[in-house]
């Protein structure tokens, strides 16, 4: 895009945005704020009167424009998607937006942009949360088994009380001005991921009740049907629900008890899918490569047929039945799925993998790739055929269960189609200071320059990764790439980074690019210039990360930084790198780990590090931890938890690198 | 149970998000009120020590999120709990109404031996704030048809029956665990507790 370009995009969207406001907007006016409207409404004024209130541009009596704005934007987002519509911890997150980008509309499409990659974290379904903590439990058990060990003794395992760091992103953990510098470097962390044509401010759009007497026939389509139908229905259903009244005077509102249904099963949904046969999930995503969205809800009936369990839209009633025994059992398996997180998250890794591509293709190329025997292993007491009933392998419960997932894993699917957020146009898309191309890119070849003036061996280092990727690990990326991103994504990587020839495969897969160690010493806020404000108290121990004040770091430094903190995988040597080769395959790759948001999940385990001699010293119980971490926060040092995070996430890519081009490096060596 | 000197108690505050569960706690716990508390994510802690019947207890208040759509963390936050104090805000209908939800949730999530005779509390809050939309009669009329649940009127803001309240949560709470721990020793005391503590309650208590 040009420059004028962009300025009319971005004019075009505000336009659209302000249209899918103005639409709303008339219909209060109107008068007919009723059911849906004046749910949401309702929900977003509550929680915009409340939201960093104490920051000065949200500062003052609640008629501020600003909190108007931040209204405005949940508000139009919540109607304009349905499926997803609002749910408390969104304020924080569009609130930095407003703050930042300091434009409703501009702010509104960066929180589009950002939702559709965090959207998943307020599905009433919990999977994406689930499999947050189950990475994040796996990542405390990878980089220290002791905490992690003292935790399960509490069991504190679960790692609930990290629930807000997860689903906020930490934004919440630290003082405003913090959080705005900590979600910088977090998302500038995540791959560039633009749209395919450009970003859709709208899921479906909001359309003013006319009469609600003329619910839509069946036959349209249904993915359409259910979204419009899901989220203020379902709470509606819950009530109803849980009020226990006799469900089978519902009949005529199926859907509504559909969403309900899935609402009751949140949990079992998240436990099935990290605890439930994988041949179910997978004969699921196979049902779902070949269906988009017509003959989903048919295909999804079919398979519920198979498995002679009811369907809530055709028994609404049954599925409803929610008795303590199911309950309790729910609990049990919830808690036992959680301490087979190994299991699941090398599950989930697979489905991960797998979403938007073509499956039997991806079954093959799976097969020759080194998640194989995990594959292989999970197939093996399956049967994966499409169609074939494994019913019979599960009892009631988790067959019931099990639909669940299957459902949800659908909705779950379809909205991965249109996420692959771009987080450049999450904060700031249009501002100056960031080049044109990728944050991610830029902040790397900053690193680059750095590094070449501080430390020729890095940089040396570094180029031999990038020429040590042969041709046919290039194909093999684009592969993975292209079934993890779709074809569209590849083409258009392809067609962007075709004057970067050389550099094609450091670019695109992105988490592929070798940051070395001694990188981390550069935070981007000090590549950029930006970082000034930070006295030296912030740089004592720090874990080994000396904080330099601007400009290129001391080799001096670096070294201290690595001798600090003494880990073996700071070295190069032709062990190390086969002994990280073995430890980071305990980790899901980065485009997974922490649902495609590795540097997160090293957040996560760098505050729960940083806190963890003091924990055990107190010998603290698992609500003491939790009231600890309550206590905590806003009072968090940004720099020194992001410092040791970069650190651990630095290692952590170069291992992957190391891992994932293991062939080739074993050889240079 | 004398032998043991200091006991925690751990008690879970539910209801509809903005209703004031926040604001409560805060209020009994720091005796603060402000009114830009933000949205509780998952859920928030607090403890607090106070003496109950000559016994030193810690009461461990867990605030948790008002929004249907983290109630599948009810499990892992309801677990242990010895009383659950449920909040309306007495200016909205709704929040009333979600009572028998969020009870109906609790007892399912935690699943405590006995279901029946497991304390709660109800708390009216926001009775500073006009105008009123559910009565004391209404609340009450609940309260009884619940299997007698203690009912206070309270107001963050000004810190009206926030005390009184806690207090009957705080003996609630031992009562149960002095059943549960002890069955044969504190049984009686826990009737004896519940009819007592209502006319403490001040305005608007059951029965």
């Amino acid at each position: 895009m040009t420059g004028k370009e962009r300025m009319d995009y971005i004019k075009k969207k505000a336009l659209e945005y302000t249209n899918l406001r103005e639409t709303w907007k008339a219909a209060i006016s109107k008068g007919s704020v009723t059911g849906e409207l004046a749910y949401t409404t309702g929900m977003v004024r509550k929680d915009v009167l409340r939201t960093d209130r104490h920051h000065p541009f949200y500062a003052g009596s609640d008629d501020n424009q600003n909190v108007a704005s931040l209204f405005n934007i949940l508000t139009t987002y919540a109607l304009n998607h349905p499926k997803v519509s609002y749910c408390q911890g969104m304020s924080d997150l569009a609130s930095p937006l407003l703050v930042t980008m300091n434009d409703e509309a501009h702010a509104y499409v960066c929180f589009c942009a950002l939702m559709n990659r965090l959207c998943t974290n307020f599905m009433i379904d919990g999977i994406a949360m689930t499999q947050k903590f189950t990475h994040l439990a796996e990542g405390l058990m990878h980089y220290d088994p002791e905490f992690y060990n003292y935790l399960r003794m509490h069991e504190a395992d679960d790692l609930l009380f990290c629930y807000r760091w997860l689903l906020l992103e930490m934004k919440r953990e630290f003082a405003f001005e913090d959080s705005l510098r900590m979600l910088e470097v977090l998302w500038s962390s995540l791959p560039a991921d633009p749209p395919d044509k450009e970003l859709r401010l709208f899921d479906v759009p909001f359309k003013p009740p006319p009469s609600p007497s003329t619910p839509p026939p069946l036959c349209t389509s249904p993915h359409m049907r259910t979204q419009r139908e899901t989220a203020y229905t379902k709470i509606c259903a819950l009530r109803r629900q849980s009020s226990s009244i006799s469900l089978n005077s519902y009949q005529q509102r199926k859907s509504a008890e559909q969403g309900a249904w899935r609402q009751i099963h949140s949990l079992d949904d998240s436990m099935s899918k990290s605890k439930t046969l994988p041949g179910i999930t997978l004969k699921h995503l196979s049902l779902d490569d070949a269906a988009l969205n017509e003959n989903k809800e048919d295909k999804s009936s079919h398979a519920h047929d198979q498995q002679s369990r009811p369907v809530p839209k055709h028994k609404p009633g049954s599925p409803l039945e929610k008795t303590p025994e199911i309950q309790n059992n729910r609990v049990n398996l919830f808690h036992a799925s959680r301490r087979n997180g190994r299991l699941s998250a090398s599950l989930t890794n697979l489905l991960k993998t797998t979403k938007g591509g073509h499956f039997k293709e991806l079954r093959e190329r799976i097969a020759a790739s080194k998640l194989s025997s995990s594959l292989n292993q999970l197939d093996t007491p399956q049967t994966i055929e499409e169609e074939k009933p494994t019913g019979k392998k599960i009892k009631n419960l988790n067959e019931f269960l099990n639909f669940g997932s299957i459902r949800v894993r659908q909705e779950e699917d379809k909205i991965r189609n249109n996420i692959r957020s771009n987080t450049r146009s999450t904060l700031g898309s249009d501002r100056s200071r960031i080049s044109s191309n990728s944050d991610d890119r830029f902040s790397l070849n900053s690193y680059d320059d750095t590094l070449d003036e501080s430390s020729p061996e890095d940089s040396q280092d570094q180029t031999s990764f990038a020429t040590s990727i042969t041709n046919e690990l290039k194909l093999e990326l684009e592969n993975l790439d292209r079934k993890v991103f779709g074809d569209k994504y590849v083409e258009k990587e392809k067609l962007s980074r075709s004057a970067e020839m050389n550099n094609r495969s450091d670019e695109v897969f992105l988490w592929e690019n070798p940051l070395l160690p001694k990188d981390t010493i550069k935070t981007p806020d000090e590549v950029f210039g930006t970082f000034t404000k930070e006295p030296s108290k912030d740089t004592r121990e720090d874990v080994g990360l000396p904080i330099s004040n601007s400009g290129p770091v001391l080799p001096n430094n670096a070294l201290t930084a690595v001798t600090a903190t003494s880990t073996s995988h700071m070295t190069n040597s032709c062990e190390e790198v086969t002994e990280s080769i073995k430890t980071s395959t305990h980790l899901p790759p980065p485009n997974e780990f922490g649902g495609g948001n590795p540097f997160l999940m090293f957040l996560c385990i760098t505050l729960l590090m940083q806190h963890r001699d003091h924990i055990i010293s107190k010998a603290m119980d698992y609500n003491e931890m939790a009231m600890h971490f309550d206590k905590m926060v806003r009072k968090h040092n940004v720099v020194r938890v992001l410092n040791q995070a970069r650190q651990m996430y630095a290692r952590y890519i170069k291992q992957h690198t190391v891992a994932h081009q293991k062939g080739n490096r074993i050889e240079d060596c | 149970m004398a032998s043991r000197k200091k006991t925690l108690l751990k008690v879970i505050i539910l209801g509809d998000s903005s209703v004031g569960k926040t604001s409560l706690m805060n209020q009994y716990v720091n005796r603060k009120f402000t009114n830009q508390y933000k949205a509780t994510i998952g859920a928030d802690f607090l403890t607090k020590e106070l003496t109950v019947d000559d016994r030193t207890v810690t009461m461990q208040i867990w605030d948790t999120a008002g929004q249907e759509r983290f109630q599948s963390l009810g499990v892992a936050f309801y677990r242990g709990a010895d009383c659950c104090v449920l909040v309306f805000d007495v200016t909205a209908p709704n929040t009333f109404k979600s009572l028998d939800s969020w009870r109906d949730e609790f007892l399912i999530q935690a699943s405590p031996r006995e279901p029946e005779n497991f304390p709660f509390v109800l708390l009216g809050n926001k009775v500073d704030l006009e105008p009123r939309a559910i009565s004391s009669k209404r609340a009450q009329q609940w309260c009884q048809s619940k299997n007698n649940i203690p009912y206070f009127e309270t107001s963050a803001k000004e810190g009206l029956n926030v005390e009184q309240a806690f207090m009957a949560i705080a003996k609630n709470a031992l009562a149960q665990q002095n059943s549960t721990v002890d069955l044969y020793n504190e049984f009686p005391d826990q009737i004896k507790l519940t009819n007592t503590q209502k006319p403490s309650g001040g305005s608007g208590c059951c029965q």
